[in-house]
C-alpha cells in the first residue's frame, strides 16, 4: 500500500513539473520575442526621432527587455535545480510572477512602440517631429536658465479629448524609471498644439519641484482667504502651474484652445471633485483671460470671458460649486501674480515671467513679428526654426480673431510643422 | 655619415640625449644597443653628403617668372576659362558627400578584414560601383532629356538664359533620392549647359568640328560623351573614397589631348616659373576633391574642342583608364600597416634591444604619402635619412622605454581624461598606454619632419636639431604635461593629451584632445576669428547655432588634429557633427579662444595649398563646438547653409564677378532691416562683413601658391592647376582693396534700390538668397599687360585701377552660385 502511495507521489510529481516546465517555456519565450515586437514600429518611424532621443528609448526598451530575460534565466536555473514537490510548487509561483513581469514589461514595450510607429507616416512622422522640436524648445527655454538638462521628449498622436504626459523619471509599469518624456496629443488638437506646451508644463514642473513651491506661495499668499479655499487652490497648483507655462509660451492662443477643448454642457463646465487636480473647467478659463489682462491689458480675452459667462451662467451650476467659485473668483487676480509674478526659490529667486517672458507673445509683439518676417513669417526656414512656438501663437491668435479663416490658418500651421519636421529630418536607419 | 656625428655617438663620448630629451628627468631607465653607423654607396668618409638630384619630368611652378611669358594660342586660353568657368561648389560637395554616403552604407562589408588584400579591394570596388550604377543611370538619363530638349530648338537662338532653362527642366523630371544626388546631377547639367552655351556662342570655326555638321551646331556629339566621362568620374569617386586615387599628381595640362598639349608647347612653363621648396610646408591630409572635379571639367571643356569624334573618344577612354586602373596597395594601406607594425615593434622590445629597426620600417611608409615633387617632401624617406632620424630618435625615446617608465607613464594619462574615452587597451595596462602615446610621437614627429625643405635633410646639424626640435613638440603633444619639461609644454593649466583614434584600429585617422575646454565667445570675438572659406564665428553662431546677434556664447570646443588619410567628412562623421561645423585651430583662432592654453593651435604657417575644408592639412589643428546642451539637434538644423562667397577674375572677358550667398538667418535679417526706418543702411551693415570676406580671401591667397577653388583667375595665360599667378601676387593687394571698394558700393546700392524686390524674394521657401554681382575692371588693360609678363608704368600708384566699373546686380533666391 505504501509503494502505490509513493507511486501516485511520484506520478503527481512528474505531472506538476511537466505543467510548471510548459508554463515556463512559454514565458521565457514570450520574453525573448520581445525583441521582435520592437521591429513592429519600422526603421523609418525609429528615424524620426531625434538621434539622441530614439538611443535613449531603444536603450530603455532593451534594458526592460533584458531585465525580463535575466529573471526568466533566474527562474529556468531554479527550476533546474528543483528536487522535489515543493521545490516545484515554489517555482511555480515564480512562473506565475514571470508572467506578470513579462505582462508589465509588454505593456512598457507595447507604450513605447505604439507612439513611435505611427511616425512610419511621412506627413504624420513630420509632424510628429515638429512636436518633439517645439517640446523640446518649450522646455529648454525654462530649464536653461536654472541649469537643469533638457530631458529627451517624444510626443505621439491620439484620440481622446486631453493631452497627457508620462514624465521622465515616472515609474513605469515594470518598475523602472522612464528616461524619456513621452508627452501624448490629441488628434483633434494637433494643429493647435498649446496644450503641447501645457504638458511640457508639467515636466519642467517635476524637474523643479515647482508644483510644491507654487503650492506653497498658494497656501501663503491668498492673503486673508478661508484656509479651505486656500488649500483647494493649492491643490490645483500643478494644473495652474502648467496653464501658466502655456500661456507664457503662447499667449491668448493657450487660453481660447484651452476653452475650446473643456466647453461643453453646463455640468461638465462646473464639475467639481475636490481631490481633482484640475480646477473647476469654469474658473480655469477665466484665469486664463486674468492672465491676459495681466499682462496685455484690455483686448479679445474680454470678449472671450463675457461670452463664457454667458454660455455658462454660475446661476446653472450646483450651489456648492457657485459657492466656491463665488469665493475663488475675486482671488484670480492673485493667483496670477503668484503663478507668474512671485520669485520663487526652485526659479532660483526669479519668477516664471523672468524664465519665459509672456510679453514675446502679446498680440502686438505676434504683429510685430508677423510685419518684420514681412511674409516671409511661416515660408522661410529661419523664421519656422527660430520662432515656431511664437508662429503657432500667432496662428492660435489669429484663429480666435478670425474663425471664419479657421480652414487656411490651420492648413498654414500644418504646413509649418511639416516644415519643420523635414528640417530635423535624418536618414532613416 | 658626417665624422662628427660618428663622433657623437662614439664610445668616448658623453651621452648628453637625457639633458635634451623634452621629458623631465626620471630616474631609472632601459639602456639598448648603441645605433649602428655605416656608409651608404657614394657617401664620403667625414664629408658632406651627397647632393641629392631629383630628376622629375614634371612641370615647375614656383616663383613669379620674369620677363614675358609666351602665350599658347586662343584656342588653349578659351579652354582654360571654359574649364575654370565649369566649376561648381554644389557639384564638388557633391562628389564628396556621395563618397560619404556610399563608404556609410556600406561600412560594415568593407571594415572587414578578412582575406587577400587584392581580393578585398577588388571587392570592394566593385561593392562601390554596382552602388553608384543607379546615379550612372540617372545622369544618362538626365542628359538625354537635356539633349531632347535641346534638339527642339535652333541653336542660333538659345540664349545663356534658355539653356539654363532647358537643364533645369531636365533635373526637374528626374528622381533623385539624397541631397547629394541631386546636386550631383544639377551640377552636371549645369556643366552641360555651360558646354552647349559655349558651343553656342562661339563662332562656328572655332567650335569643334566634332559639333559642326552641315553648317549647323549639332550637341549629340557633345554630350553622349559628356555621359561616358560622368560614368567614369563616378569610378574616380570610388576610389576616392576608397583612397586609392593615384600618389603622383601629375599637372593638368598633361590631362589635355596630344594635340593641345603640343599646341599649348611652352606655354605651360611659363606659368609661373620654377619652384623650389624654401621653407615648411603643409602637407594635404587625403587626396582633395577639387583635383577630381577639375580632373573632369577639364576633359568635358576639351569635348567642346575636338575635331572629330576619334579624338573625343581617346579623351574619353583616357579618362576612363585612369578610373579602372588598379594599383598596389595603396600608400595609405602601407603606412596603416607600418603603423602597426611600429606598435609592435615598440611593444615587443626586450630590455636592451633597439627601437630603430622599427622606426626604420615606419618612415618610408609615411614618405610614400606625398607626391615626389621636385624639391622632394619624400626625402624623409631616403636610406641616410631614414637611419640618422631612426637613430636619433631611439635615442630620444629612451626615457620613456621600459616597465618603470610605463608605470610612471600610466596614473599620468589617466589623470589627462583620456580614460574617460577609451584607449584600445585596458587603462590597467600601463605598456600599452606607453607603447602608443611612443608610437604616435614617433609618427608625428616624422610627419613634422616631412614637411621641411631639403635643404634641412642636406645638413646633419640642421637635421638633427629639427629632428630633437619636431621631436619635442610631438611629445609635449602625446604625453601629459606632467611629464614634459615646463617651457615645452603647449598649455598652461589644460589637463588632456592627444590620442589618436579610432581606437581599436592601426587605420587612425585623426587625433583628439582629451580635454574639451570651455570657451566665452563675445560677439566681437566671434568677428575676429576667421573659418574656412573666409567666413567668421559670427557667421557660423549666426547660422548654425541660431545664436541672437550681440549675444555671448559659452560653451565647449573639441579639439582635433588630422591624420593623412583624413577627410573633413570622416571625421565628422566620427564626431556625430557637421563637417562644417569644424573650423581652423589657427594660432590667431587659438589665441582668441583659448588665451593662455594657444599652444593648442597649429603654429605651422600653411604655405602650399591654403587649408580648406576640402583639404585639411596633417597636423593642422581644428576644433568644433559643442552646443551648451550638448546636443545638436537642439540648437541647430542639418541642413542650414552658411553664408559664403565665390569670386572669378576674367582678364579675357575684362569682368570680375562675385557671388554673394546669404544664409537664410542673414536674409532675414537683412528684409527686417529694410523695413525700418534707415533700412537701407542698417541692411548694408549686415551684408557688409561678406562683402569683406571675399577681399580677405583673396589677400590670404596671395600668401600661398594655390587659388582655393572659389577663387578663379582667368588669363590669356591658361592655369589649369589654379596657381597663384605671379602679376596676382604683384598687384593682389590693391586689386583685393578694391573689389571690396567696388561692391561694397554696388550692394549698398542694391539694397537702397531694391529693397522691396529683396523683401519679396526672401518670402520664397528657398532658403537664403544670392547676389551676384558682375562688373567690369578699371585698368583692365594694364592687368592684361602684367598678366603677359609686362611692365606698365608704376601699377603700385593704384591710378590704374581708379574709375568705376560698370557693373550689375542680380539676386536670385536660393543657393545660386554657378
Amino acid at each position: 500500500m505504501n509503494d502505490t502511495v509513493t507511486e501516485r507521489a511520484d506520478r503527481a510529481t512528474a505531472n506538476l513539473r511537466r505543467q510548471v516546465l510548459r508554463q515556463l517555456t512559454h514565458w521565457e519565450g514570450a520574453a525573448e520575442r520581445l525583441d521582435d515586437f520592437e521591429a513592429t514600429a519600422s526603421p523609418a518611424a525609429w528615424a524620426t526621432l531625434e538621434r539622441y532621443v530614439g538611443v535613449t528609448l531603444r536603450g530603455e526598451l532593451k534594458q526592460a527587455r533584458d531585465q525580463l530575460k535575466r529573471e526568466a534565466v533566474a527562474v529556468r536555473a531554479a527550476f533546474n535545480a528543483a528536487r522535489g514537490r515543493r521545490d516545484l510548487e515554489r517555482i511555480a509561483d515564480q512562473v506565475s510572477h514571470l508572467r506578470d513581469r513579462y505582462l508589465q514589461t509588454e505593456l512598457l514595450v507595447d507604450f513605447y512602440v505604439d507612439a513611435v510607429r505611427s511616425r512610419g507616416n511621412p506627413e504624420v512622422g513630420a509632424q510628429l517631429r515638429a512636436c518633439d522640436v517645439m517640446a523640446e524648445r518649450a522646455i529648454l527655454t525654462a530649464l536653461e536658465p536654472l541649469g537643469v538638462a533638457t530631458p529627451p521628449v517624444l510626443t505621439y498622436f491620439k484620440p481622446g479629448i486631453g493631452a497627457s504626459i508620462l514624465r521622465i523619471g515616472t515609474r513605469l509599469w515594470d518598475g523602472s524609471l522612464s528616461q524619456v518624456a513621452a508627452i501624448k496629443i490629441t488628434w483633434h488638437n494637433r494643429l493647435r498644439p498649446t496644450a503641447l506646451v501645457h504638458e511640457c508644463g508639467h515636466q519642467v514642473a517635476g524637474l523643479t519641484r515647482w508644483n510644491s513651491a507654487f503650492a506653497a506661495a498658494l497656501r501663503t499668499g491668498l492673503g486673508r482667504t478661508p484656509p479651505e479655499i486656500a488649500a483647494q487652490v493649492a491643490n490645483w497648483a500643478s494644473e495652474i502651474a502648467a496653464d501658466s507655462f502655456a500661456f507664457a509660451h503662447t499667449g491668448y492662443a493657450a487660453v481660447v484652445a484651452l476653452s475650446d477643448v473643456v466647453a461643453g454642457q453646463g455640468p461638465e463646465v462646473f464639475r467639481f471633485l475636490p481631490a481633482d487636480v484640475h480646477p473647476i473647467a469654469f474658473l480655469r478659463v477665466l484665469l486664463g483671460v486674468e492672465m491676459c489682462r495681466r499682462f496685455y491689458g484690455l483686448g479679445p480675452w474680454d470678449e472671450l470671458a463675457a461670452a463664457w459667462e454667458e454660455l455658462h451662467p454660475l446661476g446653472e451650476a450646483p450651489a456648492l460649486v457657485a459657492g466656491v467659485v463665488s469665493a475663488i473668483r475675486p482671488l484670480l487676480p492673485r493667483i496670477v501674480d503668484l503663478a507668474l509674478l512671485t520669485p520663487l526659490a526652485c526659479f532660483r529667486q526669479r519668477r516664471l515671467a523672468d524664465l519665459v517672458d509672456p510679453q514675446r507673445v502679446a498680440p502686438a509683439a505676434l504683429r510685430l513679428m508677423q510685419r518684420d518676417a514681412g511674409g516671409a513669417a511661416f515660408n522661410s526656414s529661419h523664421w519656422i526654426w527660430t520662432e515656431c512656438l511664437r508662429l503657432t501663437a500667432l496662428s492660435g491668435l489669429r484663429y480666435a480673431l478670425e474663425p471664419e479663416a479657421g480652414r487656411e490658418i490651420l492648413q498654414q500651421q500644418e504646413d509649418l510643422m511639416i516644415r519643420l519636421g523635414h528640417m530635423t529630418a535624418q536618414q532613416a536607419a | 655619415m658626417s665624422q662628427s656625428l660618428r663622433d657623437r655617438y662614439s664610445d668616448g663620448y658623453e651621452d648628453r640625449s637625457f639633458a635634451e630629451t623634452p621629458f623631465l628627468e626620471i630616474s631609472g631607465h632601459e639602456s639598448f644597443e648603441e645605433p649602428q653607423w655605416g656608409m651608404l654607396p657614394g657617401e664620403i668618409p667625414g664629408g658632406a653628403a651627397p647632393a641629392l638630384e631629383l630628376p622629375t619630368p614634371f612641370l615647375s611652378i614656383g616663383a613669379p617668372a620674369l620677363g614675358e611669358i609666351e602665350l599658347p594660342p586662343a584656342e588653349i586660353a578659351g579652354l582654360a576659362e571654359l574649364a575654370t568657368e565649369l566649376k561648381d561648389s554644389e557639384f564638388r560637395d557633391a562628389l564628396e558627400q556621395l563618397a560619404d554616403e556610399a563608404l556609410e552604407m556600406h561600412g560594415d562589408q568593407l571594415a572587414g578584414e578578412y582575406g587577400d588584400r587584392e581580393m578585398r579591394d577588388l571587392a570592394a570596388e566593385r561593392l562601390l560601383n554596382e552602388h553608384f550604377a543607379p546615379l550612372a543611370a540617372q545622369s544618362d538619363a538626365a542628359l538625354d532629356r537635356f539633349l531632347e530638349r535641346l534638339e527642339g530648338h535652333e541653336p542660333s537662338a538659345l540664349t545663356e538664359m534658355e539653356i539654363e532653362r532647358l537643364a533645369t527642366e531636365a533635373l526637374a523630371t528626374a528622381e533623385p533620392s539624397s541631397p547629394a544626388t541631386e546636386h550631383f546631377l544639377g551640377g552636371l547639367l549645369r556643366k552641360a549647359g555651360k558646354l552647349v552655351s559655349a558651343a553656342v556662342k562661339a563662332p562656328l570655326k572655332l567650335v569643334g568640328k566634332g559639333l559642326a555638321f552641315a553648317g549647323k551646331l549639332a550637341f549629340g556629339p557633345l554630350l553622349e560623351p559628356l555621359k561616358k566621362l560622368a560614368r567614369f568620374l563616378l569610378g574616380h569617386v570610388v576610389k576616392f573614397a576608397l583612397n586609392k586615387l593615384p600618389p603622383q599628381v601629375r599637372p593638368l595640362a598633361q590631362k589635355l589631348s596630344d594635340r593641345l598639349f603640343h599646341e599649348l608647347g611652352d606655354a605651360h612653363e611659363g606659368e609661373a616659373g620654377h619652384y623650389e621648396q624654401t621653407e615648411a610646408e603643409s602637407l594635404p591630409a587625403a587626396p582633395d576633391i577639387a583635383r577630381l572635379e577639375a580632373e573632369f571639367d577639364l576633359h568635358a571643356a576639351q569635348l567642346a574642342m575636338t575635331p572629330d569624334e576619334g579624338e573625343a573618344d581617346h579623351l574619353v577612354s583616357s579618362y576612363g583608364e585612369e578610373a579602372q586602373e588598379s594599383y598596389e596597395a595603396s600608400p595609405l594601406e602601407v603606412l596603416d600597416r607600418a603603423r602597426a607594425e611600429l606598435s609592435t615593434g615598440l611593444a615587443r622590445l626586450q630590455p636592451g634591444e633597439s627601437p630603430q629597426p622599427a622606426m626604420e620600417q615606419f618612415l618610408p611608409a609615411l614618405a610614400a604619402l606625398w607626391p615626389a615633387l621636385k624639391g622632394g617632401i619624400a626625402v624623409i624617406g631616403r636610406p641616410r635619412v631614414v637611419s640618422f632620424v631612426s637613430g636619433l630618435l631611439a635615442q630620444l625615446i629612451k626615457p620613456m622605454l621600459g616597465a618603470d617608465a610605463a608605470k610612471m607613464l600610466a596614473p599620468a594619462m589617466a589623470s589627462t581624461g583620456l580614460s574617460v574615452v577609451g584607449l584600445e587597451t585596458a587603462p590597467s595596462d600601463p605598456h600599452a598606454v606607453a607603447t602608443e602615446a611612443l608610437a604616435a610621437t614617433i609618427e608625428d614627429t616624422a610627419t613634422r619632419l616631412a614637411e621641411l625643405p631639403p635643404r634641412v635633410f642636406d645638413n646633419d646639424t640642421m637635421l638633427d636639431a629639427a629632428v630633437r626640435e619636431a621631436f619635442e613638440e610631438a611629445a609635449s603633444s602625446h604625453f601629459p604635461d606632467a611629464l614634459i619639461k615646463p617651457e615645452l609644454r603647449e598649455t598652461a593649466d589644460q589637463p588632456g593629451v592627444w590620442h589618436r583614434l579610432p581606437h581599436g584600429s592601426h587605420r587612425k585617422r585623426y587625433a583628439k584632445y582629451s580635454h574639451a575646454p570651455e570657451v566665452t565667445i563675445t560677439p566681437r570675438a566671434a568677428g575676429m576669428v576667421h573659418s574656412f572659406g573666409g567666413a567668421t564665428l559670427t557667421d557660423h553662431l549666426r547660422d548654425r547655432l541660431d545664436l541672437p546677434a550681440g549675444r555671448t556664447f559659452k560653451g565647449r570646443i573639441h579639439l582635433i588634429e588630422p591624420m593623412p588619410g583624413a577627410r573633413a567628412a570622416t571625421i565628422a562623421r566620427a564626431e556625430g557633427i557637421r563637417k562644417h561645423d569644424l573650423h581652423p585651430l589657427t594660432a590667431h583662432a587659438a589665441g582668441i579662444l583659448l588665451g593662455p592654453n594657444a599652444g593648442l593651435g597649429y603654429r605651422h604657417a600653411q604655405h602650399g595649398h591654403p587649408s580648406r575644408l576640402h583639404r585639411l592639412h596633417v597636423g593642422q589643428r581644428l576644433y568644433y563646438i559643442e552646443p551648451p546642451n550638448g546636443r545638436q539637434h537642439l540648437h541647430h538644423r542639418h541642413h542650414a547653409r552658411r553664408a559664403h562667397t565665390e569670386l572669378t577674375i576674367n582678364l579675357r572677358k575684362g569682368e570680375i564677378r562675385l557671388w554673394l550667398y546669404l544664409s537664410e538667418r542673414l536674409c532675414q535679417q537683412v528684409a527686417a532691416a529694410l523695413g525700418q526706418p534707415g533700412g537701407p543702411t542698417a541692411a548694408f551693415r549686415l551684408v557688409q562683413p561678406l562683402v569683406q570676406h571675399t577681399a580677405g580671401e583673396l589677400r590670404a591667397a596671395l600668401a600661398g601658391r594655390h587659388l582655393p577653388p572659389d577663387l578663379r583667375v582667368i588669363s590669356e595665360a591658361p592655369n589649369f592647376d589654379a596657381v597663384v599667378p605671379a602679376w596676382l601676387v604683384s598687384v593682389g593687394r590693391e586689386l583685393a582693396g578694391k573689389i571690396d571698394e567696388w561692391a561694397s558700393h554696388q550692394v549698398a546700392q542694391y539694397l537702397a534700390n531694391h529693397a522691396d524686390e529683396f523683401r519679396r524674394l526672401v518670402t520664397a521657401q528657398h532658403d537664403g538668397l544670392t547676389l551676384r554681382l558682375t562688373m567690369s575692371i578699371p585698368g583692365v588693360e594694364t592687368l592684361r599687360l602684367l598678366a603677359q609678363g609686362h611692365r606698365p608704368a608704376d601699377p603700385h600708384r593704384g591710378a590704374w585701377l581708379n574709375g568705376t566699373p560698370v557693373f550689375a546686380v542680380v539676386a536670385h533666391p536660393g543657393y545660386a552660385i554657378k
